[in-house]
């Protein structure tokens, strides 16, 4: 538990006080506003949960693959990687904990989208499943978590993965449905998107905010934990081997 | 007089390879095509099928929108990459050389144009045939002129952005982020400047982008001439008027680096 208080005062330290990490709690508001614009402007008020979802699930992917997936090569560059590695504490478990807090601090851009929706366009969304809102946000952060700490992983394992993380962004918001859902895609897409927790957590938070009611809530919410947790044990054993292998070559500081 | 304006041309041109190299460090050809030009295509295809969903003929204006915004997007990493000197530990070395800093940072970023307008014209080639979108030969080369323009104009907002965050390095991506999607709303990129109101409509005016993205649709409606010309002159006046904005920032702060001995921006 202290290890877990330490790495969140550490990682919430870090965001706070990393202007740049707040990027998409400044970004997050103003989207809100376009996908409001964009269905105010279509003319049909059922898509309004569409705007809604979107801009929260951007930010905490975004959250996710730019701070997240940033945490041990941070360390590399604050040269504390090494110390931390020495440390009798799993190292595993000290980046998961770190994670946590960053995607905690991503589920406030959920206020910042309902206060733009509130304030600017004079909408109060309504909520007709709390239950499942709350779950499925629950669930979300969790598979998102997973997710980033796969990323964290892969960014130290391989250089190349590092190169690729700014394009982790649009191809995986478009297949992971966080606008469209992915039915609306072409048929080939399906089988990769559905790979993408994203596409069931959208669906899941627009059907929340759906009058009707919504069906099989637990088993989606089991798909989405259940990629969550096989995207962070893969994350794991790939951090447990790089890990291992650094501690046996001495190569900490120069991978 | 031509000596001087020589000497200005040759240290824009060092600088704008100077810049290059960073990009040339940063990508190869094949992270830049399988990496940064695919995650630009997704972007413009992600707004182009939100456009299908929200009604007939939307999927095409987002996709025309969206693509020019690509341009957009490159010209306000400007604001990223003027900051760079600081974290390269050049700019101290910048303001006691004897050219001008100012002069030095507004080619350094250069080679983004390029960069932008590729992806902008590739998303409008390549996505185009999705929603139906012709386009002529005529059209092509009219349009590539366009995006090169609407590059320039948010390129000297970028700077104008970086020139103000020069010594704040980490406000850089927050800054030209949040420019970036406020043009998307006011811009006319995913609606028309009259679904915004009046007052917001004004500022939209004032941004670049704003004229050349009319601009474009309106080659793209096949109403090219005058009205296209008279667009493009507003849009380079609203760049010309950002450009001179950032340079007078620029200016003001080196010099009042050299006076106080700071050399460095940092006050």
């Amino acid at each position: 538990m202290s290890l877990l208080a330490a790495a969140g005062r550490f990682q919430g330290q870090l965001v706070l006080t990393h202007r740049d990490y707040l990027i998409d709690l400044v970004r997050t508001p103003l989207l809100a506003a376009v996908f409001l614009l964009l269905v105010r402007h279509s003319g049909q008020p059922q898509l309004i949960a569409y705007g809604l979802v979107a801009p929260v699930l951007m930010a905490v992917w975004s959250m996710a693959m730019l701070i997240s997936g940033e945490v041990v090569d941070s360390d590399r560059q604050l040269g504390t990687l090494e110390l931390v590695i020495a440390a009798p504490v799993d190292f595993a478990r000290l980046v998961v904990s770190r994670v946590w807090v960053t995607t905690t601090i991503s589920l406030l851009t959920v206020v910042e989208v309902f206060a733009v929706s509130v304030l600017g366009f004079g909408i109060t969304p309504e909520v007709d499943h709390p239950v499942v809102l709350v779950l499925g946000l629950l669930a979300t952060a969790a598979a998102t978590a997973g997710a980033a700490g796969l990323m964290a992983a892969l960014f130290v394992a391989t250089r190349t993965a590092r190169t690729f993380q700014n394009t982790l962004s649009y191809p995986f918001l478009l297949l992971g449905g966080v606008f469209v859902p992915l039915d609306r895609l072409p048929a080939w897409t399906h089988p990769l998107g559905r790979l993408i927790y994203l596409s069931w957590s959208a669906d899941l938070l627009r059907a929340a905010l759906a009058p009707a009611p919504v069906a099989g809530a637990a088993w989606r919410i089991c798909v989405i934990l259940g990629l969550g947790l096989l995207a962070a044990l893969v994350g794991r054993l790939v951090l447990g081997r790089v890990v291992r292998m650094v501690r046996e070559t001495g190569t900490v500081g120069l991978r | 007089m031509t000596s001087g304006i020589t000497r200005r041309v040759r240290v824009l041109l060092w600088a704008a390879r100077a810049g290059a190299a960073d990009h040339s460090a940063v990508f190869t050809w094949k992270t830049w095509l399988f990496g940064w030009f695919v995650r630009m295509l997704a972007q413009v295809l992600f707004f182009a099928t939100a456009g299908n969903l929200l009604g007939p003929g939307q999927a095409r204006y987002l996709l025309v929108g969206n693509a020019v915004l690509m341009v957009a997007l490159h010209g306000l990493f400007a604001t990223a990459s003027t900051t760079w000197e600081l974290e390269n530990g050049t700019l101290p070395l910048l303001v006691a050389s004897p050219s001008s800093p100012s002069l030095v940072l507004t080619g350094r970023s250069l080679f983004w144009l390029p960069d932008g307008v590729a992806c902008g014209l590739g998303a409008f080639l390549l996505l185009g045939p999705v929603v139906h979108l012709p386009i002529g030969l005529s059209a092509v080369a009219l349009v590539t002129c366009l995006l090169v323009l609407v590059g320039l104009t948010t390129y000297a907002l970028g700077l104008f952005l970086g020139s103000l965050v020069l010594t704040a390095t980490d406000l850089r991506n927050v800054v030209s982020n949040a420019a970036l999607v406020v043009m998307m709303a006011l811009s006319g990129v995913e609606v028309p400047a009259s679904a915004v109101g009046p007052v917001l409509g004004r500022i939209g005016a004032a941004l670049p982008l704003t004229h050349g993205l009319l601009a474009i649709r309106r080659v793209l409606d096949g109403r090219g001439g005058g009205q296209v010309a008279l667009l493009a002159a507003q849009e380079a006046l609203v760049g010309a008027c950002w450009l001179a904005a950032a340079v007078a920032v620029l200016t003001l702060r080196a010099r009042r680096s050299r006076r106080d001995g700071a050399a460095l921006f940092l006050t």
